[in-house]
């Protein structure tokens, strides 16, 4: 590692560290990382340029930074300061708090933020695209290879919407995520009611679907179950 | 990527098209969208064969700019092309046949025996419909103002 741990108050045994990491990394799902955070030296320091380089104009403070790398302080606070060295991170004080944003004037951010955004941005960039279309759209999520962690490079990004929308309206908002970002969508849209009639009925497909992994973009598996019925 | 990209890796190739060809073209449009209307059929099949007339027009499109799809994919890549050829306001257009493409993979290929279980819903097949039939009118306008030597003289 190399660097200084002038942030950690209570350093941890390595052993015990490791091991908090490990049940973390069970628990939650990576949105369609396809294997990139394991290049990282570590998990954390993958989920910290994913957040701060995809929203860029946002200052975060350390334990906002911890929740959505869902890890600890300790972890966030080390990796912070490798971001810090880099010249990836600048770090503003404000009140009693200190505040980390990317730097956009690094000379890398926006090579970087594109490679984050194709890998494991992926998620964000895809809910950002939703977003206009959040009010007609009552769940959707990936599922199949990605939602399983078993997407290869060319994999289709499988993507089900229930909500009052056409497949027209959902591949206008999906056709240039996919583009930025060189993938490809396998979109499927169902009307609310024609959703639950199925789900009731046991379609093959929408069974399916229903077993299988999923990572929610627009709310979650609560929304989904009162959709199924 | 751009046409000039799409040849480099071999996913279209100079193709120098004629009046008939167009033409000959034109028809297997003119009866997909004929049959894709009839009630009796499956709406998995009638969205299936609306889609194949999308597929055609957007050939159509590929061919008069002097190119023809080969090897892997070729669905994809000939509506990927579409907008470099008819113009950026064809890119909502490419973007949904190209998602029917991804729907209609799933109607043919991985529900054998489900044919029981319809996949496409009358809405969608409408849908479709309406999008082809608008395609069809675009196309024979961009064809008489870019390629007359091509247009079909008649086609109504």
């Amino acid at each position: 590692m190399g660097c200084e741990r002038r942030t950690s108050s209570r350093p941890r045994p390595k052993e015990a560290m490791r091991k908090t990491t490990k049940t973390i990394g069970r628990m939650t799902k990576s949105i369609g990382d396809g294997g990139w955070e394991g290049l990282f030296a570590s998990r954390t320091l993958a989920r910290l340029l994913t957040t701060l380089l995809t929203r860029p104009d946002t200052a975060f403070y350390q334990k906002e930074l911890a929740d959505d790398a869902r890890t600890g302080l300790y972890a966030v606070q080390r990796e912070l300061a490798r971001l810090e060295k880099a010249g990836l991170v600048v770090k503003t004080p404000r009140g009693n708090r200190v505040y980390y944003r990317a730097n956009r004037s690094h000379p890398a951010f926006e090579d970087l933020k594109r490679v984050i955004l194709k890998t494991m941005g992926l998620g964000h960039a895809l809910r950002a695209a939703l977003t206009p279309l959040a009010n007609r759209v009552r769940v959707a999520f990936i599922y199949g290879s990605l939602a399983r962690g078993e997407e290869r490079a060319g994999s289709d990004i499988d993507l089900l919407l229930v909500g009052e929308l056409t497949l027209r309206d959902a591949s206008a908002v999906l056709g240039p995520v996919g583009r930025n970002l060189g993938r490809e969508f396998n979109a499927t849209v169902y009307p609310p009611e024609e959703f639950r009639t199925k789900a009731t009925e046991g379609h093959h497909f929408i069974s399916a679907v229903l077993k299988g992994e999923k990572i929610y973009l627009i709310r979650d598996e609560i929304d989904l179950k009162g959709l199924a019925g | 990527m751009t046409l000039k990209d799409l040849l480099a890796d071999g996913r279209v190739r100079p193709h120098r098209t004629s009046a008939k060809e167009v033409a000959d073209l034109l028809r297997v449009v003119d009866r997909d969208l004929t049959d894709a209307e009839i009630p009796q059929l499956s709406t998995d099949r009638r969205f299936a064969t609306a889609y194949n007339a999308a597929l055609q027009l957007a050939t159509i499109a590929l061919c008069a700019a002097g190119f023809r799809a080969s090897g892997a994919g070729h669905h994809w890549t000939t509506f990927h092309a579409l907008p470099e050829i008819m113009g950026t306001q064809a890119q909502v257009r490419a973007d949904y046949l190209d998602n029917c493409r991804s729907k209609r993979n799933v109607t043919d290929y991985d529900r054998v025996g489900e044919i029981s279980q319809r996949e496409v819903e009358e809405t969608e097949v409408e849908e479709i419909l309406a999008e082809v039939r608008e395609f069809r009118e675009d196309l024979l306008d961009w064809l008489k103002r870019d390629h007359p030597t091509l247009w079909p003289k008649r086609a109504k």
